[in-house]
């Protein structure tokens, strides 16, 4: 077994030069949710962990031009509620309210879910659908990454050794006639998601589609756009013609070939895609219209 | 290596060794030697190992034991004593919310935690709040009744 040290470092850039002294031995502990099961089945061997417990100004959520921006260290409990004062996160927040129980989301925090890039990971798929970018932090600079291109595979990110997640960008709605929705389906509550999916629309006046997004989260090791259902919504009038929004869920059930798990069928998850497709579609449009 | 954890068990100090990747739970258990907090899943799900950590509800076997430094710890030894147990423990016991009682001390715990936010609970909410607190007896509906029946009396 590998000497495993920890430290707790104050400020994000003396974390960044720990983590990059530690190369691919060194691991960031958030709320350490993901970590201990991970260390719990043997399956890393961290030869430093590296806690941003003490790390400050990872625990701020504020509406600036950007969008609205979390820090990695705000726990899945605060962001049950943050749709209540952001409206653009309230799909988020109710993503959040199914994960897990009330223990893990008081300690888990934004960053791990999304670094440990669960492919079932709720937080990824609806932060996917809402065009999120993260910022990540490295001793030389930092840069700002779609999280369609960090996550990128089960359990896999781009991040790079020495590279710190400091915050998530979601960008404010462009028009205001726009809404996200997020469905899922679980065998038990709490658990991961057979099948999610994270919707997105912007509305002109008249009801056509401006913009649709989206993403299915548990078919592939990544959640991932429905690409070809997202154009079939382009240019459509969905609050007169809700045809389109099950053609849309049909061509996004269509085009994915979901991996087999021993509780449900690639077969049966492509049904669940086609189903929840067009019900958070539906939801996302309802809002849209809804919108003073 | 091991690191010195200084942390406040049930109001008492102690001062001990763990690895960075021990977490809260095995601190508790082995290194403070409070064996009420229980180890059955040890990966997260039933909530047996459930403690309050400066006052919020966690799974200590999920929490690396050294993000505990200079905290408060609750265990359930904390919540009463033989001789004086804590009216949800009294509950529990009239309304035969134990069998094997693996999973009481962590559910006790989050009943602590529910109460403690939301004095008046409707049955949904103990339902909800006992989402992570896992009984292979099935006691979850004199779990319940025994929870309500607690709030109903300090309110009244």
């Amino acid at each position: 077994m590998i000497d495993c040290h920890y430290v707790e470092p104050t400020t994000v850039d003396e974390a960044c030069r720990l983590l990059a002294e530690h190369g691919d031995g060194g691991m960031v502990v958030a709320g350490g949710q993901v970590l201990s099961l991970l260390r719990y089945h043997g399956l890393i061997e961290p030869s430093c962990l590296v806690s941003l417990q003490h790390v400050a100004g990872l625990d701020g959520i504020t509406a600036e031009e950007e969008g609205v921006k979390i820090g990695a260290m705000v726990t899945l409990h605060r962001l049950e509620s943050v749709g209540q004062e952001h409206p653009t996160l309230w799909a988020l927040s109710e993503a959040v309210k199914n994960i897990a129980d009330r223990q893990i989301r008081n300690h888990g925090t934004l960053s791990g879910n999304i670094c440990a890039a669960h492919q079932a990971s709720d937080i990824n798929t609806v932060l996917m659908a809402l065009n999120a970018s993260v910022k990540l932090v490295n001793p030389n600079g930092e840069r700002i990454v779609n999280l369609h291109d960090f996550v990128t595979d089960a359990f896999t990110t781009t991040a790079e050794p020495g590279e710190l997640l400091t915050e998530v960008i979601v960008p404010h709605f462009a028009t205001p006639r726009s809404a996200a929705a997020y469905h899922r389906f679980a065998l038990r509550a709490g658990d991961y998601p057979v099948v999610s999916v994270g919707t997105f629309v912007s509305l002109d006046e008249a009801g056509l589609c401006l913009e649709g997004r989206i993403v299915l989260g548990n078919c592939l090791g990544a959640p991932t756009h429905a690409a070809e259902a997202e154009q079939r919504l382009q240019g459509c009038n969905v609050v007169q013609d809700d045809q389109s929004l099950a053609e849309a869920a049909n061509l996004a059930a269509a085009n994915v070939t979901p991996w087999d798990e021993p509780m449900a069928s690639g077969e049966y998850k492509k049904d669940l895609v086609s189903v929840l497709t067009r019900e958070a579609l539906t939801e996302a449009v309802a809002s849209a219209v809804a919108v003073k | 290596m091991k690191y010195p954890l200084s942390l406040t068990v049930n109001d008492e100090n102690y001062d001990i060794l763990v690895e960075p990747y021990h977490t809260l739970m095995e601190a508790i258990r082995d290194g403070v030697g409070l064996t009420g907090t229980k180890c059955a899943c040890d990966d997260g799900r039933c909530g047996a190992c459930t403690v309050l950590l400066d006052g919020t509800l966690v799974k200590s076997c999920l929490v690396p034991a050294l993000q505990a430094q200079g905290k408060s710890v609750l265990t359930i030894e904390g919540l009463g004593t033989p001789d004086n147990l804590h009216p949800l423990q009294v509950a529990f016991l009239e309304h035969g919310a134990v069998q094997c009682g693996y999973c009481t001390p962590g559910m006790l715990l989050t009943a602590k935690n529910l109460l403690d936010e939301n004095p008046d609970p409707t049955e949904e909410d103990i339902r909800t709040a006992l989402r992570g607190n896992l009984c292979r007896c099935g006691v979850y509906t004199h779990a319940t009744q025994a929870i309500l029946s607690t709030a109903k009396r300090d309110t009244a």
